[in-house]
């Protein structure tokens, strides 16, 4: 388990302090998270506005009508916020459970197996890594279109080249045991092993990563339609709100900004959360139940 | 980098009066974590040059990748690699020193 206790990603606060803090972030990151997710999916009931309903000027300040002022073309902010939340969260969760799916399965086989199976998934991996991801994922929309399946499959496939090293070290480690000799002296399958004995013991360390991962996933579309090259009007993100009002920065408009403070609050909500999680699920926190 | 240079981490080399080249080699055996920062950086290129329209490489990546002008991203996303690779090879001891 000291492997597990030192996993060196931190996002915030330090190893080892107190329940009350950690407690705090709990509650403050989980509070923001359900604000960002709770809204995204009920849009259409907290959306004042519809995605494109023009209703002033352009860059119009905060009134009653837009809470947070106009965008660009005069529409609602607020309104285009909260539905580009479910862009994002949804395009970022499904890239993210794909690339567990994809790093993890491989990454344990690797792990497990060893041999040849190792040779070949660490040898594709180091391909794929060898190119920066914003890169190779500009070349790969400039043969294909700018999709959601396309952005998904190509963060999830670059994405899952981080996992597959982790969950590969992991399962080596865990490979490597006792029980899992045991296991397969009794005549267990492969697929047991993999669910059974590597699985449990990899997944606390795989949850916090699963929050980072998540929010390198949001900053990672974000930037794709910040450079335009992700999700395409009439549709909109966060990323994208950020583009369309960016030129307002120069006429000190809010605008220009509150996109931006959106996906950085949200980040660091669910930073907060998974290292929440990692305190939880390695025991190093002392909860109220226990003492 | 300042840290990296520190005599205290390098006492030995200055000890032994070493020859400048010694010292920028030892210092860049150091630099390890802020290299592979800098290799970070050379993909972020391409967001900062959007930012601030400045015509650089990366704008023109960006700008051929939304009219589908493949020859040049080709060529660009070819050069970024190799630059990429080429870092990570001065800053990652793994490769530097092969087992």
């Amino acid at each position: 388990m000291s492997a597990l206790t030192a996993w060196p990603i931190r996002v915030s606060g330090i190893q080892g302090d107190d329940g009350a803090a950690s407690d705090r972030r709990r509650r403050v990151g989980v509070g923001r998270c359900g604000a960002g997710r709770g809204g995204g999916a009920v849009a259409p009931i907290l959306a004042s506005h519809t995605l494109n309903a023009i209703i002033g000027g352009n860059w119009d300040p905060p009134s009653s009508a837009a809470w947070l002022g106009t965008d660009n073309l005069g529409r609602d902010l607020l309104s285009r916020l909260i539905w580009g939340a479910r862009v994002t969260l949804f395009i970022a969760t499904v890239a993210t459970l794909l690339v567990f799916l994809i790093g993890g399965l491989t990454g344990f086989l690797a792990g497990v197996c060893g041999g040849w199976v190792d040779l070949v998934f660490s040898q594709i991996d180091d391909l794929l890594m060898a190119v920066p991801t914003l890169i190779f994922a500009l070349v790969v929309l400039s043969v294909m279109p700018s999709s959601v399946v396309v952005i998904i499959s190509v963060m999830a496939l670059l994405d899952s080249t981080r996992v597959f090293r982790i969950s590969r070290s992991m399962a080596a480690d865990i490979a490597a045991m006792d029980y899992v000799e045991a296991a397969w002296v009794r005549g267990e399958r492969l697929g047991w092993i993999l669910c059974r004995e590597v699985l449990p013991n990899a997944l606390p360390p795989l949850l916090a990563e699963f929050g980072l991962r998540l929010v390198f996933a949001i900053l990672f579309l974000s930037t794709l339609s910040f450079l335009g090259l992700g999700v395409q009007p009439p549709s909109t993100d966060w990323g994208s709100l950020l583009k369309e009002n960016k030129d307002g920065i120069v006429f000190r408009v809010w605008a220009a900004l509150i996109p931006g403070v959106a996906i950085a609050l949200l980040a660091v909500a669910i930073s907060a959360v998974a290292d929440w999680l990692l305190d939880w699920t390695t025991g190093t926190v002392k909860t109220r139940a226990n003492g | 980098m300042f840290s990296a240079v520190h005599p205290a981490r390098n006492a030995d080399v200055f000890a032994k009066k070493a020859a400048k080249t010694e010292v920028v080699e030892q210092t860049l055996k150091n630099v390890n974590e802020e290299g592979t920062t800098t290799v970070m950086l050379g993909a972020g290129v391409v967001v900062v040059e959007v930012v601030f329209v400045y015509p650089g490489m990366g704008q023109y990546m960006v700008d051929s990748v939304a009219k589908r002008d493949v020859p040049v991203v080709q060529a660009c996303g070819l050069i970024f690699a190799a630059v990429y690779v080429g870092l990570n090879g001065l800053a990652n001891p793994r490769l530097r020193h092969p087992r």
